[in-house]
């Protein structure tokens, strides 16, 4: 095709004409290619010839299974064991919640056996006596404490 | 009867439910009966590949990352099981892959379903046509036109299944396509 410097030859247009079919050129490019379509007998027939081809292509029916093939690939999942991959996800999951029945009766056991920080405060002030600093003893602690005064009373 | 969505029997599928193997299997049957029948055409046994691919696919469903649709995934690993088919092929000398049918090749499988009344004829010619086209081409060449105007996928999903960049795919499909109007130039005048 002849034309003015800003038109393209036909190799730059057949090299994108496939792309142009698709719709996927955009902005000058696109410009430049309709321009030149508009004007080319030869590009114009490839591009009618290529969107034909692709219709077709598109238009190709289906092929048809012959056989299902179900029977014969559930059968070959079943002897690699494919199955078992969800006995073992339900073993998992019972052996995750066991743990977590083990961990949360060990909590509860303990935290039933431990008085709370509460209790315990008040376990040491009625179970202790406080010495001249003041500072809380063990019912242990106060014996000797107790004997240590009267040791000191008497001398 | 509560619909499953893709995403939830792929799940199930990873914790070996059959079932849901099924079901997924029963969605892209027909799909992934037609690319393999594209892509090798009376050259392998098809039945025996489709069985293949599905067989790889919930073998490795684990390996599914989700990156990519579940479709796509497959299609892939669908296109993988026939290029390594040809290329096995070529190897041990079995079949000529990238050498045209004989043009007195049968092509019944291609126009099974159809009632061929006059009207279809020219059409079934130009489909079997096509269809000697597509197996003329070399197998990437091959893959990236049966995905794309075959399958219909995009460009973006066909450069994922293909594992080559958008452009690498633009190319392929332009030169292919190329060939195939060169082809098919006597029966499209």
């Amino acid at each position: 095709m002849k034309g003015g410097a800003m038109e393209r030859d036909c190799t730059w247009v057949q090299e994108r004409i496939s792309f142009y079919a698709d719709g996927i050129v955009q902005g000058d490019e696109e410009r430049l290619l309709h321009a030149h379509l508009r004007g080319c007998a030869d590009c114009a027939a490839t591009l009618a010839d290529l969107l034909r081809t692709v219709h077709i292509l598109e238009h190709l029916p289906d092929l048809e299974p012959s056989e299902d093939p179900w029977e014969a690939i559930s059968f070959s999942l079943r002897r690699s064991g494919f199955h078992k991959k969800r006995l073992l996800a339900r073993a998992g999951r019972f052996a995750a919640a066991a743990l977590l029945g083990i961990a949360g009766l060990t909590y509860a056991l303990s935290a039933f056996m431990t008085p709370p920080q509460a209790d315990m405060n008040a376990y040491w002030r009625e179970h202790a006596i406080f010495t001249a600093q003041g500072i809380p003893m063990t019912v242990g602690a106060n014996v000797v404490a107790i004997e240590a005064t009267y040791r000191m009373q008497k001398e | 009867m509560q619909t499953v969505d893709e995403a939830e029997l792929v799940r199930r599928c990873r914790q070996g439910d059959l079932k849901s193997a099924e079901q997924l299997f029963r969605v892209y049957h027909r799909p992934i009966h037609n690319l393999v029948g594209r892509m090798l055409h009376e050259r392998g046994d098809v039945e025996d590949l489709v069985q293949e691919v599905f067989l790889r696919a919930f073998g490795s469903i684990g390996g599914f990352r989700e990156e990519a649709s579940f479709k796509t995934w497959l299609m892939r690993i669908g296109t993988n099981t026939c290029l390594n088919f040809i290329e096995k092929s070529k190897r041990q000398g079995m079949d000529s892959l990238d050498d045209p049918l004989d043009s007195g090749d049968t092509r019944g499988d291609l126009l099974v379903g159809r009632g061929s009344p006059e009207g279809d004829l020219l059409a079934d010619e130009m489909g079997a046509r096509l269809q000697e086209a597509i197996d003329r081409l070399s197998p990437d060449f091959r893959a990236v036109l049966v995905l794309r105007d075959v399958q219909g996928l995009s460009y973006e999903e066909v450069a994922q299944v293909v594992g080559v960049n958008l452009g690498t795919v633009k190319s392929r499909l332009a030169r292919a396509r190329a060939l195939c109007v060169t082809w098919m130039k006597e029966y499209l005048s």
